[in-house]
């Protein structure tokens, strides 16, 4: 088996059945991508509808729809994925090593979570959306008519299984794949907040996962786990819910943490300042992060013992948070900082973040809380630390690894324009929701009446997303103009730290020659100061093993994606929904047996042939 | 077997300690496979039987249980082998944050 045999399939069927990290990585931020275009759509129909009071623009059950699936693409299909796409495209090479452990079951998470995300957008074209809040509260989620619930719940839980199979995937990776010399307290801290979101996606998924599967039953089968009338008890689906729900907001915001740990300290020329303790704090981050969820309750009626030991514990949050923003101020200090696009977004995260931080211990204050509470102040905080944290993030990243992931620069003085817009935008549409809320407007409300006197201010917010939708699509002017015409550039274009760094452009797709040999923290910089023109190899020339291409992923996915169609209309269907079921998870199954009767034990990529192909890209 | 025994006494020595220890290994897998398998129509006959009470019987078959995972992790899975301390963090971590939440739950909704 060699190059030549992938070479002559089409370059359709290699994206479809490709099992390599990078490729990976593009696929999960072109469709994350393409759902972030679709939830951001949908939330310039909210502030469409929300610009002046009694507007009929979109009105009642419909709202509902579009803010619910607003929240749900945004974390589940948007941001969640773009997150995957990063650690796809960087971690193995920040690590030193060739692929991830499984590059099976990354594409199969892959696909599943892709094939999760089409059912549940299929739902507006089949009868409506789901219309119960992201957070699906019960009874509300129980008794919603029509399947647009279903398609939440069957949706959601295929596209998280695949979250859950790349969460795994990284752990080993991470523990096992790391070059020689790559101790724990010398790996990248974007590498250290990807192994601590997978843990927290290891630990936090399989509550909702159960979390559905019972909202699943309720509705599907008729059961009563929320149904007070039958013994049950709709409290526990918000726990359930929270008990995932906050670790998730980690499993975001963590990774964004590391991004601008690395721009930072890139573009500041200078090692991040308290490396140790910047890890330190991310995994305390992720320790607490678990602790907390109840302060999403406290109107519920825990008492008052309840919501003082979650508030505190919320709190508590606010110092490893603080350890970190100090620490990237520090890092710019006397630093030879440059304002590239990707650090413009950095530094804008920095007040950003801490504002939305501030409001955050606000809101952790119990007895105050029972003001905020689903206000729009709520919808400020959090979209303060999402938009203004996750998404700046994501944004610098973008800019920042672009060159490595497609081997192109993208064009800075668009990426400027987009920074300013999205920024100022950012600011306009949210900053003025902290005062709607606490002038009373209550999130979820599709309209105002004109007497409260809450128009001004809903209006700013309305030109505010026009601002954020304009640097969006200058964003993708970007992507395009530096498509067509982009120059290449080399493997090192911003003076990198970090071993991803060291390969040339484009990544050659076994990644590393010779496996690298780890001396330090920022394993590049070290080479580069010592005179090295190159990392010091660990290994000499040999052949390398590769795993194989599969189409299973896909095809399995599939079944699933039937199966959950099946699910969604067995309450109304009957026998043609009992076939769906049957088949697709018969599909899947047969491809489960597939993969573990088969052998594949991957390819060897010769030698001779690495040497000429490593002459080619010199010359 | 006895053609692939070698000369070099040394070499002889280490093979033949591997050789014990391997049949160590088989006996103890020996021994906890049977023990499973009791343990499961034990836990079976205490559900299935009148003669205890549901509680009790409860109890009896969560011990049970505690000393088939054992069995699961420490002779099937060789967790007390070398190399074998990123699992012992995880599963630690894992019991350490589901005791937390489903104790705190339980304690929150009864």
């Amino acid at each position: 088996m060699s190059n030549a045999h992938a070479a002559n399939k089409s370059v359709l069927w290699d994206w479809l059945t490709t099992v390599d990290h990078k490729k990976i990585g593009i696929l999960y931020l072109v469709s994350g991508g393409f759902f972030f275009l679709v939830g951001g759509l949908e939330a310039v129909l909210i502030r469409i509808q929300l610009m002046n009071p009694e507007m009929t623009f979109l009105t009642g059950n419909l709202y509902n729809q579009v803010l619910t699936m607003h929240g749900t693409t945004m974390i589940f299909l948007a941001a969640m994925p773009i997150i995957f796409g990063f650690m796809n495209a960087v971690v193995p090479l920040q690590i030193g090593a060739r692929d991830v452990a499984f590059p099976f079951v990354n594409s199969l998470g892959f696909w599943l979570f892709f094939f999760g995300g089409v059912l549940l957008n299929l739902s507006w074209f089949l009868g409506g959306a789901p219309d119960a809040g992201w957070t699906a509260y019960a009874p509300l989620s129980t008794t919603s008519t029509g399947h647009g619930v279903d398609f939440y719940v069957l949706g959601l839980q295929i596209a998280g299984a695949g979250t859950l199979m790349g969460g795994i995937n990284f752990l080993v990776t991470i523990i096992n794949m790391r070059a020689p010399g790559m101790t724990f307290m010398r790996m990248p801290l974007f590498t250290w907040t990807a192994f601590v979101t997978s843990g927290l996606i290891l630990f936090a998924f399989p509550a909702l996962t159960i979390g559905f599967f019972l909202l699943m039953f309720d509705r599907v089968f008729e059961a009563n786990f929320f149904d007070a009338n039958m013994g049950g008890n709709a409290i526990i689906w918000e726990h359930i819910f929270w008990i995932f729900g906050h670790p998730e907001v980690y499993i975001l915001i963590l990774p964004a943490f590391g991004i601008i740990s690395e721009v930072v300290a890139t573009f500041s020329r200078k090692r991040l300042f308290g490396y140790s303790a910047m890890v330190f704090a991310t995994v305390l981050i992720g320790f607490l992060g678990f602790m907390v969820w109840a302060h999403h309750m406290f109107t519920v009626g825990l008492g008052p013992v309840a919501n003082s030991i979650f508030a505190v514990a919320t709190m508590a949050i606010a110092i490893p948070t603080g350890v970190k923003i100090f620490n990237w101020v520090f890092t710019m200090w006397g630093g030879k900082i440059r304002f590239t696009t990707a650090n413009l977004f950095s530094v804008g995260f920095i007040p950003t973040f801490v504002m939305g931080g501030v409001t955050g211990v606000m809101l952790a204050a119990a007895p105050a809380d029972y003001q905020y509470h689903d206000s729009y102040f709520v919808v400020a905080h959090f979209h303060y630390v999402i938009v203004g944290g996750l998404i700046l993030g994501l944004f610098s990243g973008l800019y920042y690894w672009y060159p490595r992931m497609f081997g192109l620069m993208l064009n800075e003085a668009l990426g400027k324009w987009n920074f300013w817009t999205f920024f100022i935008g950012f600011h306009l549409t949210f900053f003025p929701q902290h005062f709607l809320g606490l002038m009373g407007m209550p999130r979820r409300y599709f309209t105002y009446p004109e007497e409260f006197g809450l128009g001004s201010l809903n209006f700013i917010s309305t030109i505010g997303a026009v601002f954020m939708t304009v640097g969006t699509i200058i964003f993708i002017i970007n992507v395009v103009v530096t498509h067509a015409k982009g120059k290449k550039v080399s493997g090192d274009p911003w003076d990198g730290r970090t071993l991803e760094w060291a390969i040339p452009n484009p990544t050659p797709h076994y990644n590393f020659l010779q496996t690298p040999l780890v001396r330090g923290l920022d394993a590049l910089w070290i080479e580069k100061m010592a005179g090295n023109k190159k990392m010091t190899p660990a290994e000499p020339v040999g052949d390398i093993h590769m795993p194989n291409n599969s189409i299973l992923p896909l095809i399995m996915s599939l079944g699933f994606f039937i199966a959950g169609f099946g699910f969604i209309y067995y309450s109304s269907a009957g026998a043609p929904a009992l076939i769906a079921i049957i088949v697709g998870l018969g599909i899947g199954l047969a491809c489960m047996f597939l993969r573990s009767w088969i052998d594949d034990h991957g390819h060897h990529l010769h030698k001779e042939d690495l040497l000429k192909e490593d002459k080619g890209v010199d010359a | 077997m006895a053609s692939n025994e070698q000369p070099n006494s040394v070499h002889h020595h280490s093979s033949l300690q591997k050789k014990i220890k391997l049949k160590q290994e088989r006996r103890q897998h020996n021994v906890s496979f049977v023990m499973m398998i009791l343990l499961t129509i034990v836990a079976f006959a205490a559900i299935a039987s009148d003669a205890i009470s549901n509680s009790v019987a409860i109890l009896f078959i969560i011990v049970l249980a505690g000393v088939q995972v054992f069995f699961q992790l420490y002779i099937w899975m060789h967790l007390g082998h070398k190399g074998h301390e990123f699992p012992m963090w995880g599963i630690a971590s894992g019991l350490l944050i589901a005791l937390i939440t489903v104790g705190t739950l339980v304690g929150l909704i009864w």
